[in-house]
């Protein structure tokens, strides 16, 4: 009878060991986050997710781990990956723009109990049906608004005041983009005020950027880029191409300008990313996603490179040169 | 009667047993109940009382951010009161965004006289040109403070 007891003691204490064992797991769960990225450049936002998640004491690899999937410009497999990822069921979902969200959130709507998807930076998230409202998104996505929608038509009016002289200008963009139709007439709204004649033209790949800038030197006199995947990756070709041609770009991002563009008025994709960590700690801390609003970019950046200037022999306003957030180069005659 | 004949509700041993436990089971369970009560408002208490400081942390910073822009513009307005007014609205835009570019949580700041007319206005997202000023150059009165609106007035 005391053996029995005795058994039955340290069964007790063996199942209570397994027990307070699979407490101190759970205390100790590593967040497994997915992230589905449409190129390598947007692949910053994941660095600037990575540093400040790690500054709010989340060591990679012990409490969180990272999984990427990217697929330079490929739309089609970009679909395939999203499936691929939800199917690994990570416990946040990432995606490094818009186009990346749209895919996920197309597959993850056949699902009972979808993951949370927080977007590191798309443009205006309302106009693009990802949420219905930015303060309560009520859904399981949410992330950082960077304002690319609304942004063109300040990039195009921060063009005519850097270089007043301009009258033609040629806007690039992606017609496979999901904002490129409506940002088409508030463009075409901004350059009537602005006494500016818009010529647009449609990148689909890279080998057109030579014929599309020859075209674009013979009636403008300076490039607009607007946002987009493709173009993002295009972005150093189309600057050094039309460098060769004497013509100015105006970009998107912050870094653009080391890619030759002569100014370049947004958030930086490393910062986007810094933003968004954030929100996916509140996620990680349990907040659900349809309870945190949609961000707006805390940085703007203008960004002026007075080297591209110098060369191209263009002198800058001054006035909007001192508004500048970085001034790149030194400028004066060459 | 043998004892063993008895039905075991009415066996002494059995009613001692039963009482011993239910006077055993009553004062823990009453004990726990308080306990947990307590612990329950104080958990409450501690967090609602974690939750005060934070948000009093948080209105503070937002005080001094908004007292430090109240500043930077109070600041703008005596340095360059002349410029502000007497300038014209190249050179009165370039001062504005010198200040747009330092305050990074303003979004638009405009010079408005005293009928609440926009003269000359800067903003970080929107194109602001003279033709659009004019178009909607007075402000509504009803929606002047609606947004966080600092009143500056200054003269020469």
């Amino acid at each position: 009878m005391g053996r029995v007891i005795y058994i039955i003691y340290f069964l007790c204490l063996i199942g209570a060991g397994f027990y307070m064992n699979a407490l101190s797991i759970e205390d100790k769960k590593v967040v497994r986050i997915g992230v589905l990225s449409q190129n390598e450049e947007r692949l910053e936002k994941l660095e600037g997710l990575k540093d400040e998640l790690s500054s709010l004491n989340y060591e990679e690899g012990k409490d969180v781990v990272y999984e990427v999937m990217t697929s330079p410009n490929n739309y089609t497999e970009m679909d395939l990956l999203a499936e691929k990822l939800i199917a690994k069921r990570f416990d946040v979902l990432v995606a490094s723009g818009a186009g990346e969200t749209r895919s996920l959130v197309k597959i993850v709507e056949k699902l009972n109990n979808p993951p949370p998807i927080i977007f590191m930076g798309t443009l205006s998230p309302i106009a693009i049906g990802l949420v219905e409202n930015e303060v309560f998104p009520e859904t399981n996505v949410t992330g950082l608004n960077n304002y690319h929608y609304e942004l063109t038509t300040k990039r195009l009016d921060l063009l005519k005041r850097l270089i007043p002289n301009v009258k033609n200008v040629a806007v690039l963009g992606d017609s496979s983009t999901s904002f490129y139709q409506g940002s088409q007439v508030s463009l075409r709204y901004t350059a009537q005020e602005l006494n500016i004649n818009l010529m647009m033209y449609d990148i689909s790949k890279e080998d057109d950027i030579s014929t599309i800038v020859n075209e674009i030197s013979k009636s403008s006199q300076a490039i607009l880029i607007m946002p987009g995947s493709l173009l993002e990756t295009y972005t150093e070709s189309i600057a050094s191409y039309a460098l060769t041609k004497g013509l100015p770009v105006f970009g998107v991002y912050p870094s653009d300008v080391n890619k030759g563009c002569i100014a370049s008025y947004g958030t930086s994709y490393y910062s986007q990313g810094a933003q968004s960590a954030h929100i996916v700690h509140k996620i990680m801390i349990g907040y659900p996603p349809k309870t945190i609003p949609v961000e707006t970019s805390e940085k703007l950046s203008f960004t002026v490179n007075l080297e591209v200037a110098r060369n191209l022999g263009i002198s800058l306003n001054e006035s909007y040169v001192s508004f500048a957030d970085e001034v790149v180069g030194q400028g004066g005659p060459e | 009667m043998k004892t063993g004949m008895m039905p075991w509700k009415q066996r002494i041993k059995v009613r001692v047993l039963v009482f011993g436990i239910l006077m055993s089971i009553i004062p823990i369970l009453f004990i726990s109940l308080t306990t947990f009560n307590t612990v329950n408002y104080k958990f409450k208490e501690t967090i609602r009382e974690q939750n005060l400081q934070r948000a009093t942390v948080i209105a503070s910073e937002l005080q001094d951010s908004i007292t430090n822009i109240t500043e930077s513009l109070t600041n703008l307005t005596h340095v360059n009161a002349i410029a502000l007014i007497e300038n014209n609205n190249s050179d009165k835009e370039q001062i504005l965004n010198i200040v747009l570019r330092k305050e990074s949580y303003l979004e638009d700041i405009k010079i408005i006289d005293k009928n609440l007319k926009s003269l000359v206005q800067v903003s970080r997202r929107e194109v602001i040109t003279d033709d659009i000023l004019n178009k909607k150059n007075v402000i509504d009165p009803k929606t002047l403070y609606k947004d966080y609106t600092v009143s500056m007035f200054f003269s020469l």
